[in-house]
């Protein structure tokens, strides 16, 4: 009574017990059953349908008495004998192109019992015989012969393969006939089996080497009598787990005893075989041989024929070419001809021209020279007046001359005259100058005359004076008319000589004129007479220029005839030259009908002899089967594979370990955290209830029976929440798990088993943990003494917290934060649990979304935009072709709606490290590019990190992350290819490159020449549409190219991108999962913690209200903490959180796949928003609680 | 007008079935200055008579005014304004927040007043300035209770109320706190509402105003108040 009290009184708590026991039993629980779930739903479908435990392959096949030899081998319980053959398959004449490796389908047909499977799918019960029971998915069971049932896997995704469709099959190089009798069947149904549980279909020898499907037949559409495999199920299957090594060590224990008695059982029938095969190839070779020499002859009449077509193209051809010749010769030489004509013609013209520019200056010369001759016959005849005039002047010269010599006669005279009378003027003058100075003498005598001196008497004297004047009278009279006739002499004198004079000048005159003409005559006779000899020179030049002019005249009309033959050869030429090509044309033209005929002739022979060489082929690849079969008879015997050896289920297995680990991992946290959770519940619980313990105590209980309430009150909490966690961890976690796998496995959908050692051990762990916690806190409260129990326990006191130790800081903070920081530090293990339950929360949730970006990245990084892989359709040939030659490549490169396209050579091998101790396998594609050039159109190669772009060069190949990580190849590294056929190529590593969807060896074709020997065989068209294009185009591209001849199928990546996106939406269910149980386990811990903080509090929050503290301000003094917690919680959270999806991507990756490694910004944004926003509700409903809560009562409570 | 009024106040507890008649027709008035102090025996009222004064709590009839402001009719936020702002609280067990120091515990409702003193002046006026920076358990009782007297009287509160302020304390330290609580209603005027059963203090109160069963059996008045130091009991 007590207890329920106790549980209504606390309901809250109560409750948070139950949901964190509930939250870590159901993640365990859930966890740990995923597992053994999935185990148990394969197993049981293994059981159910009866899948084979082992299977015995026998390259002679099987008779009916083999087939019983088996059954008897001791530990088997049953056998199955089928036939198979491995073809591959048209729809309407097309090849199906499997989409997964782009590589012609190729189909595993088997036969079936219809009437024992459907009777089977009746009464859900089979016989022991009826193994790898198959289920229908969709259709009926076939009724007649050429109906079949088809894989379920593929039937959906490709449209050609729908239920009513007809398929063909056909066998690849060999002729299907040996092996079926019809091979034309009408889908009916889909169906699965069990022995394909993902969607490998496992290898085969035809095609590129991986089987794409399955299809089941009649057993009456095989040929052969002998079965081809034997299925065989092992005594007590149901009692092993087929993924254990117990049931592998087990069942190849029975796998040796039927090998051992291989050799007995088919020793007699070898020989038998051996001789048909014998005898079978000699029929063959014998009949290939005469096929041969058949089809050789005919091909050769065939071939004569065309050679006759051919001689008579080629003599046309000839005959032409000399045609050609001879006229291309005529008119090279007459265009020579042509040519020197034309270029003496302009010479002659251009000499002409020079010539007459010579004469025009000869002209301009002449006519100068006449102007000169003109001026020097003036001159000359000016000369000719000049000398007359000369002449005449001389000739007067004497007349004046004699003038002259009269004048100067007369002049003489007349000085004669003048000087006889200056001479006796003179005579007189001198008488007169002595008279004159004795009558000076006596005038003196007389003037001094005196008596006493004188001796003559002054009359004497006077006397002598007066006789002497007379005289001197006489003589000056006398002088003077003397002197009056020399006057008039003088004058008669200077007439004369005036007159003389002029004769005289005018003489002289005369004279110099004469001479000064006379010189310029002569002087202008010198220039005359120099002038002669260039006028006379001149007058030859004109002379000769007449002459030149001639000739000049004579040399234009030359020209001229010149010029007309040219123009009239020129008409020739062209005459012969269009005359000659009209003749050649329709040679030509003759030639061209001849060709054609020889084309379609060729054609037809070249089909005719495709089609023989084919036959050929066919026989001869027949017969090479047949011989290998001889060989392989040889060292024949029974090959057994076993369950593990089935396609995808070694690597379910493995999922299945994955998943354990991760069981192991996960719920620990959880548990850690309940566990917690319950202590410091029970503790608090405890704690409150103190008084009352210490009153039961003074009362005298003993111990056990005071404690029994808490632990029952632990122990209810526990097992409800038990109960509730198994009810739901143990249906949602295998549900979600398994819906991740289901990605890559066809299983039915899992069924839940309760695993009771795993509830209880949860249980009791869970039990066990409360109500250990719950004793510690009793023993804890029991070992104090009654009466101190019954007193309030004293609440925790303060401490001094170490940032106070930061004076200054300390001193710097507000008072809130200081409030703040010490409730923070009161209880540490409070702190530790609060942040680490936030931290949970924060890091599942991110590393939730962060599954879902690396699911997604999956599909956008391979195929978005700015992805890797840009072709939307691969085309696959019929036939090999060469670069630059495929119509198919050229009018795709042409088309609008298509951005480049390339040829490829692509096929499957495995891969494996050249490192001695890993020893992984895995399936890659070799891609090999029409070139290097073409395929970054294609494909990008890039790194992932660093976005580092890489081109495809000769000197190693490309490969991709997953690979290289997987087989640990780094740069520079081997990688080992093996081919179908077993051989092993090595190359060289040149770059890793991000990838996602399958793998990849991207070798440049020199590089594949340099390693494989031989050229690469171009036999797919890669091709990318433009972006705007939508999935229409693609399906119609795909369509128009599948009306080319050479196209044999088209895969379009949409169909790819289809099928991944709806295994990733599946995933959802895992990420929502993920969510609610972060929710709730922050919810849980923030709530239950902040109520325990409460609850210890009680008293100081009241005493805030008291005071005055609003609601708000005390939810915010008691919250506030929680809200740095919260955030610090976060921080831890999302660290965690990166290193959770680590783990997790690592354990979940599937082997084709590489999942994107980056969590996107957003997630981490979602996870922090989220855990804000659980946290903020936890907040709330304290917020609400603190308001209700009795202030009164609380702080009357005497603690 | 009275400084406190109490106008026939009446409240009822439902305990279950039964009704209880914590306070009938009570009324009374203190004036401003006053000490009074409310005494009877356990479940005589007192204690519903200081929650409604305190405004914890509602009466179901009546009027209660406060410094001429009824606060009977206050709402849920003015009730916790007026718990803030007008009156102080001492508690019996103190009530000091144990993870904060003592001038913490005293800046804590500093910090929430509107013009409240000094938090130190405080310490110093209950003489403890020195153990500003002890927490509570590192104090005895009675400095406990002093600060808790600093922490209600920092607000500068229009009221004093003290539940059964000594009862925790022995004689000695009781007389102390008594001493500190009538200093401070003469140094500043401040009214003084003591709650107590312990008839020996009455004679320091003004006013001394006796219950029994929910009822006023006695008010007195006290012309002479005795000083503190002479109370024995």
């Amino acid at each position: 009574m007590d207890l329920i009290r106790s549980i209504r009184k606390s309901i809250m708590r109560f409750i948070s017990i139950v949901a964190i026991v509930a939250l870590g039993i159901s993640f365990f629980v859930g966890i740990k059953s995923a597992s053994p779930d999935m185990r148990n739903t394969a197993n049981e479908y293994f059981v159910s349908d009866n899948v084979l435990d082992l299977s015995v392959i026998s390259t002679i096949g099987f008779t009916d008495d083999e087939v019983d030899k088996i059954a008897q081998v001791e530990g088997v319980r049953a056998v199955d004998p089928i036939k198979l053959a491995d073809t591959l398959v048209f729809v309407d004449g097309k090849g199906i192109v499997n989409v997964e490796n782009g590589a012609a389908m190729a189909c595993r047909v088997m036969s079936m019992d219809f009437s024992r499977a459907y009777a089977f799918s009746q009464s859900g019960e089979g016989d022991d015989s009826y193994i790898n029971r198959i289920t229908l998915v969709e259709g009926r069971y076939p009724k007649n012969k050429n109906e079949c049932l088809i894989d379920n896997a593929v039937a959906g995704s490709y449209s050609e393969l729908e239920i009513g469709n007809t398929i063909t099959l056909a066998g690849d190089g060999v002729t299907l006939s040996d092996t079926l009798n019809t091979d034309t069947f009408t889908i009916v149904g889909t169906v699965s089996t069990p022995m394909y549980i993902s969607f490998e279909r496992g290898s085969t020898n035809i095609g590129s080497g991986t089987l794409g499907m399955y299809l089941y037949i009649g057993e009456d559409c095989f040929v052969s009598d002998y079965y081809g495999q034997v299925y065989a199920t092992v005594d007590n299957k149901e009692q092993y787990d087929a993924f254990s090594q117990e049931y592998n060590d087990y069942v190849s224990k029975i796998g040796k005893r039927i090998e051992a008695i291989a050799d007995e059982s088919i020793s007699d029938r070898l020989a038998q075989v051996k001789e048909e095969y014998k005898q079978k190839i000699a029929e063959g070779e014998e009949t290939y041989k005469k096929m041969e020499a058949e089809t050789n002859a005919q091909l050769e009449d065939a071939l004569a024929k065309i050679n006759v077509i051919e001689e008579y193209i080629e003599s046309g051809d000839s005959k032409i070419a000399s045609a050609q010749t001879q006229l291309s010769n005529k008119i090279a030489s007459a265009e020579g001809e042509l040519k020197a004509s034309k270029e003496k013609y302009e010479s002659s013209l251009a000499d002409y021209e020079a010539n007459k520019a010579l004469a025009n200056d000869a002209d301009n010369e002449i006519d100068g020279y006449k102007k000169a001759k003109e001026i020097y016959n003036n001159y000359l005849e000016r000369q000719k007046t000049d000398r007359a005039e000369i002449d005449a002047l001389a000739a007067a010269l004497p007349a004046l001359k004699s003038e002259a010599d009269k004048a100067k006669a007369e002049l003489d005279s007349a000085e004669k005259v003048c000087s006889n009378l200056q001479n006796q003027i003179n005579q007189k003058e001198k008488d007169l100058a002595e008279n004159k100075k004795i009558l000076e003498v006596f005038k003196e005598e007389e003037a001094n005359w005196s008596p006493e001196t004188s001796f003559e008497p002054i009359e004497t004297i006077q006397g002598y004076v007066a006789e002497f004047t007379k005289k001197c009278n006489d003589l000056q009279a006398e002088i003077n008319s003397l002197k009056a006739q020399l006057t008039q002499a003088e004058t008669t004198k200077s007439n004369a000589k005036a007159k003389y004079d002029a004769k005289a000048a005018e003489y002289t005159a005369q004279q110099a004129t004469i001479k000064s003409r006379e010189e310029t005559y002569q002087s202008n006779q010198d220039v005359l007479n120099s002038y002669a000899d260039d006028i006379e020179k001149l007058e030859q030049g004109e002379k000769d220029l007449d002459i030149f002019k001639n000739a000049l005249n004579d040399a234009a009309k030359e020209l001229e005839a010149a010029k007309i033959k040219i123009t009239e050869s020129q008409l020739k030429l062209y005459y012969e030259e269009s005359k000659g090509n009209k003749e050649i044309t329709a040679g030509q033209a003759d030639l061209k009908a001849a060709k054609v005929r020889l084309e379609s002739a060729e054609e037809a022979y070249s089909d005719a002899e495709h089609e023989v060489r084919v036959g050929l082929k066919k026989a001869q690849g027949d017969i090479d089967k047949a011989k290998t079969a001889l060989e392989e008879l040889n060292n024949s015997t029974w090959t057994v594979s076993y369950q593990s050896d089935l396609p995808g289920h070694e690597s379910y297995g493995q999922s299945l370990e994955n998943v354990t680990a991760m069981a192991n991992v996960f719920p620990v946290f959880f548990f850690l955290i309940a566990a917690m959770m319950c202590l410091a519940t029970m503790t608090r619980m405890v704690e409150e209830e103190r008084m009352q313990l210490g009153t039961l105590k003074a009362l005298g209980y003993n111990e056990n029976s005071i404690l029994s309430k808490y632990y029952w009150y632990a122990a209810v909490a526990c097992v409800a929440g038990s109960v509730v966690g198994v009810v739901i961890g143990a249906v949602v976690f295998p549900k979600a798990i398994n819906s991740a796998y289901a990605m890559m496995y066809c299983l039915p959908d899992v069924k839940i088993y309760f695993h009771w050692q795993y509830i209880l051990i949860g249980t009791l762990f869970s039990l066990v943990s409360t109500l250990s916690a719950t004793l510690i806190a009793c023993r804890r409260a029991l070992k104090t003494q009654a009466a101190e129990l019954m007193r309030p326990k004293s609440p925790k006191p303060g401490k001094r917290v170490f940032l106070e130790r930061f004076t200054g800081l300390w001193n710097s903070m507000s008072f809130g934060s200081i409030v703040t920081v010490r409730n923070m530090f009161r209880s540490k293990r409070r702190m530790v649990m609060t942040i680490l339950g936030v931290a949970g929360c924060t890091m599942l949730i991110l590393a939730a979304f962060g599954i879902n970006n690396s699911v997604d990245t999956i599909i956008s990084a391979q195929y978005g935009e700015d992805g890797i892989s840009h072709y939307n359709l691969m085309a696959v040939l019929d036939d090999e072709q060469l670069p630059g030659q495929s119509e198919t490549v050229k009018d795709l490169e042409k088309d609008i709606r298509v951005n480049n396209a390339m040829l490829l050579d692509t096929r499957t091998m495995t891969a494996s490290s050249s490192k001695e101790d890993n020893d992984t396998e895995m399936s890659i594609h070799l891609y090999v590019p029409e070139s290097n050039e073409k395929l970054k159109e294609c494909i990008t190669l890039r790194s992932r990190k660093g976005n580092e772009t890489y081109d495809l060069t000769d000197d190693g190949a490309v490969i991709t992350e997953k690979l290289a990580e997987d087989t640990e190849t780094k740069v520079g590294d081997m990688l080992v290819l093996t081919a179908v056929d077993g051989k092993e190529y090595q190359v060289k590593v040149a770059a890793i490159v991000e990838n996602y969807v399958y793998h990849y060896v991207y070798i440049s074709p020199s590089y594949y020449q340099n390693v494989f020997g031989e050229n690469p065989e171009f036999m797919y068209v890669l091709a990318t549409l433009k972006d705007y294009t939508n999935a229409n185009d693609e399906q119609n591209m795909a369509d128009d190219l599948l009306a080319y001849n050479e196209v044999a199928g088209v895969v379009s990546t949409d169909v790819m991108i289809d099928s991944f996106n709806a295994i990733v939406d599946r995933l959802d269910v895992v990420v929502v999962i993920f969510i609610i149980a972060a929710g709730l386990l922050a919810f849980v811990i923030l709530y239950n913690l902040t109520n325990i903080s409460v609850q210890e509090r009680l008293r100081e929050i009241a005493t805030i209200k008291v005071v005055g503290f609003t609601d708000a301000e005390v939810t915010a003094y008691v919250y506030r903490e929680n809200i740095f917690l919260t955030i610090a919680g976060i921080l831890v959270g999302l660290l965690g959180g990166v290193g959770l999806h680590r783990i997790v991507i690592d354990i979940a990756e599937v082997n084709v796949v590489m999942f994107g490694r980056d969590i996107y910004w957003w997630s981490f944004l979602l996870a922090v928003l989220l855990t804000a926003v659980f946290a903020a509700l936890v907040s709330l409903l304290v917020h609400k609680r603190l308001q209700r809560f009795d202030v009164i009562a609380a702080l009357k409570s005497v603690e | 007008m009275a400084f406190v009024e109490f106008h026939n106040v009446n409240k009822k507890y439902k305990l279950g079935e039964l009704d209880l008649d914590a306070l009938s027709d009570v009324s009374f008035d203190i004036e401003k200055g006053e000490i009074c102090t409310i005494v009877g025996p356990s479940g005589a009222g007192k204690t519903t008579v200081l929650n409604i004064l305190g405004g914890m709590d509602t009466c179901d009839t009546g009027n209660v005014i406060v410094d001429d402001r009824e606060i009977t009719s206050l709402g849920k936020r003015n009730m916790t304004l007026y718990r803030r702002r007008d009156v102080g609280f001492v508690f019996q067990f103190y009530n000091l927040v144990q993870n904060l120091t003592a001038y913490e515990n005293i800046e804590l409702v500093a910090k929430i007043s509107q013009n409240p003193l000094d938090s130190y002046k405080m310490l110093e006026l209950v003489g403890l300035q020195d153990r500003a920076g002890n927490f509570p358990a590192q104090l005895s009782g009675g400095e406990q209770q002093r600060i808790s007297i600093a922490r209600a009287l920092v607000k500068r509160p229009k009221v004093l109320l003290c539940d059964e302020p000594t009862g925790a304390l022995d004689y000695e330290t009781g007389i102390q706190i008594l001493k500190l609580l009538q200093d401070a209603s003469r140094a500043i005027g401040m009214t003084v509402i003591i709650i107590t059963h312990n008839q020996a203090i009455t004679p320091m109160a003004n006013r001394v105003i006796t219950m029994r069963s929910g009822k006023i059996h006695r008010i007195e008045i006290n012309e002479t108040p005795v000083p503190v130091e002479r109370i024995e009991w």
